[in-house]
């Protein structure tokens, strides 16, 4: 940092089609061809500036990172966002048939238990910066959590737009902070298309439309603390779950960042984008090599994921396929069987779309299209406790006992009361 | 039922095939496009379009008449919608409805949305700019 802090190495905005640039405004499409905008930052002083070690010195949050993200000032909410735990998981391995697995969760992302947490920090920020008194988004419910919670904390004023079959604990986890918490009679596509309306009227920030280009940078921090936790090293295969398709790109970024800037030995890792294959326009497209995306009208109890138009969806599956990776779904009953595997051999609780990741793993594995022999990292994004729905169906109801100590062993030991005698 | 989803007109805009060209043209179609903030540049600040057409090409040919260089802002030269723009007819997106083959039907507002919609080249008005890295 050098005087005041007040530092960025971010350079401006350029059309990831035409290639225009933008001076850093709360634009995120291209006027002339209206493809999204991607952050280019001055890589030659990050180089000269900058070191892993200089990284390595600083407190466990996203922020370590701080200029290799868009933001111009320092940040002032969501300081104490991730660093989540990059978990070594021996027994998923074990089953799976893989030898060297890594849950990266942020399952436990700060403050609200799921990724998003990352891309809202960076929005919220640039909010501020911009001057925008109100900021909001429309979601598919782990958005509206973070943006929900960071903008109670930064005192923007809040309108959230879901649609209304969410998750109640997504509902409740989005309200209890103030927000106005607009539901829509329709799926995301259309509250999406609502919001891109309001967007286009009203001077707000909505952290997925007009900051859209700073919002989806803080995804990038994913990728660089899961090379720092593998001791600066890029994993071989990795797995993330895909809704808008944004995150898997820009891992791929954080990726080439830090090749760049030579922190990593160059690694060609392996890009594998999960679905649920009631809501698999990015897979779909994947597998048939074309990186058209046709939509789909999603049906699936992985809420998290259903996006049936994907606006990164097209980038989404140049990552994978350039990567010589692949796109694979699995079925609902595989989710749930997803996010069983996970809890029960490494003691992590899954939302719906880790149970996507994990039951993706296992079937690329199966397919002998993830080798059982290389370095694998599953991204899990969110947390179980804001789906239970999708699981509760699934567990023994437990019936209760008298307080007897003969009711445990009989219920629980099968130990009959002949025996005991 | 809507009552835009009856009556004679319909019938013939949704069933052409077998429809002499004739009485097709009797068909008068009364179709809105509100044009997004992007696109007002070629149209002056109008936001709204009305017209005659019957299907996409001849919307985007309509537009174009109207609003010379709007349509390469819309499709490719062969009249296929750009990667980043979708086209929403009343709330439904127009590949759900058969996309290019589509035959609007009266009263159809069309909204041609970004995929990744909003913002402008300008902040708020009580923004202030931070500090350049030197």
């Amino acid at each position: 940092m050098r005087d005041g802090g007040a530092v960025t190495y971010l350079l401006h905005l350029r059309c990831r089609e035409c290639g225009r640039t933008y001076a850093p405004v709360p634009v995120a499409a291209c006027d002339d061809c209206w493809a999204p905008l991607e952050a280019v930052y001055d890589y030659g002083a990050l180089w000269s500036d900058l070191s892993r070690g200089e990284i390595e010195t600083r407190p466990a949050n996203m922020w370590r990172y701080r200029e290799l993200l868009p933001l111009e000032r320092e940040p002032w909410v969501g300081k104490q966002t991730g660093f989540t735990p990059l978990v070594g998981a021996p027994r998923l391995a074990q089953v799976l048939g893989a030898r060297e697995v890594y849950i990266k969760n942020d399952a436990v992302n700060h403050p609200t238990l799921s990724f998003k947490d990352r891309v809202v920090a960076v929005a919220l920020n640039k909010a501020r910066e911009f001057g925008f008194d109100t900021v909001g988004c429309s979601s598919t419910g782990n958005l509206a959590n973070a943006v929900a919670a960071q903008a109670a904390a930064g005192g923007f004023k809040t309108f959230i737009l879901v649609p209304a079959d969410l998750e109640p604990e997504k509902l409740i986890a989005t309200q209890i902070y103030g927000a106005t918490l607009v539901k829509i009679s329709g799926n995301y596509d259309q509250v999406n298309r609502l919001c891109s309306e309001i967007a286009q009227k009203y001077s707000w920030g909505i952290v997925n439309v007009n900051l859209r280009s700073y919002y989806s940078e803080g995804s990038k921090t994913l990728g660089y603390e899961v090379a720092e936790q593998l001791g600066w090293r890029l994993p071989q295969n990795i797995v993330v779950p895909m809704a808008g398709g944004s995150l898997i790109t820009k891992i791929a970024k954080a990726f080439d960042e830090l090749q760049k800037l030579g922190w990593v030995q160059p690694a060609a890792t392996r890009f594998f984008g999960a679905q649920a294959t009631g809501c698999s326009p990015i897979t779909t497209a994947a597998k048939s090599g074309t990186a058209e995306i046709v939509p789909q009208k999603p049906h699936t109890i992985a809420k998290s994921l259903a996006i049936g138009n994907p606006a990164d969806g097209h980038y989404a599956v140049k990552t994978i396929l350039g990567s010589g990776g692949a796109g694979e779904d699995v079925s609902d009953e595989e989710i749930v069987e997803g996010i069983r595997l996970l809890a029960e051999t490494e003691g992590i609780f899954a939302e719906t779309a880790g149970g996507v990741t994990v039951a993706v793993a296992r079937k690329l594995l199966r397919q002998g299209r993830l080798s059982p022999d290389e370095s694998i990292v599953l991204a899990i994004t969110g947390n179980g406790l804001k789906t239970v729905g999708a699981v509760s169906g699934e567990l023994e109801a437990s019936v209760a006992i008298r307080p007897k100590l003969a009711d445990f062993e009989e219920r629980y030991l099968n130990v009959t009361a002949v025996a005991r005698a | 039922m809507d009552s835009r989803d009856s009556g004679p007109h319909v019938l013939l805009a949704r069933h052409p095939q077998g429809v002499p060209n004739f009485l097709r043209r009797e068909v008068a179609l009364s179709i809105t496009v509100r044009i997004p903030p992007p696109l007002r540049k070629f149209t002056g600040g109008t936001e709204t379009f009305e017209t005659t057409a019957r299907d996409l090409k001849e919307l985007f040919d309509g537009l174009e008449q109207q609003y010379p260089g709007i349509k390469q802002s819309l499709c490719t030269p062969d009249g296929t919608p750009q990667r980043f723009i979708n086209i929403f007819v009343n709330d439904e997106d127009i590949r759900f409805l058969g996309g290019a083959q589509y035959l609007f039907q009266d009263g159809d507002e069309v909204l041609l949305i970004p995929a990744i919609a909003g913002g402008s080249a300008e902040a708020p008005p009580h923004a202030t700019r931070p500090v350049k890295r030197e």
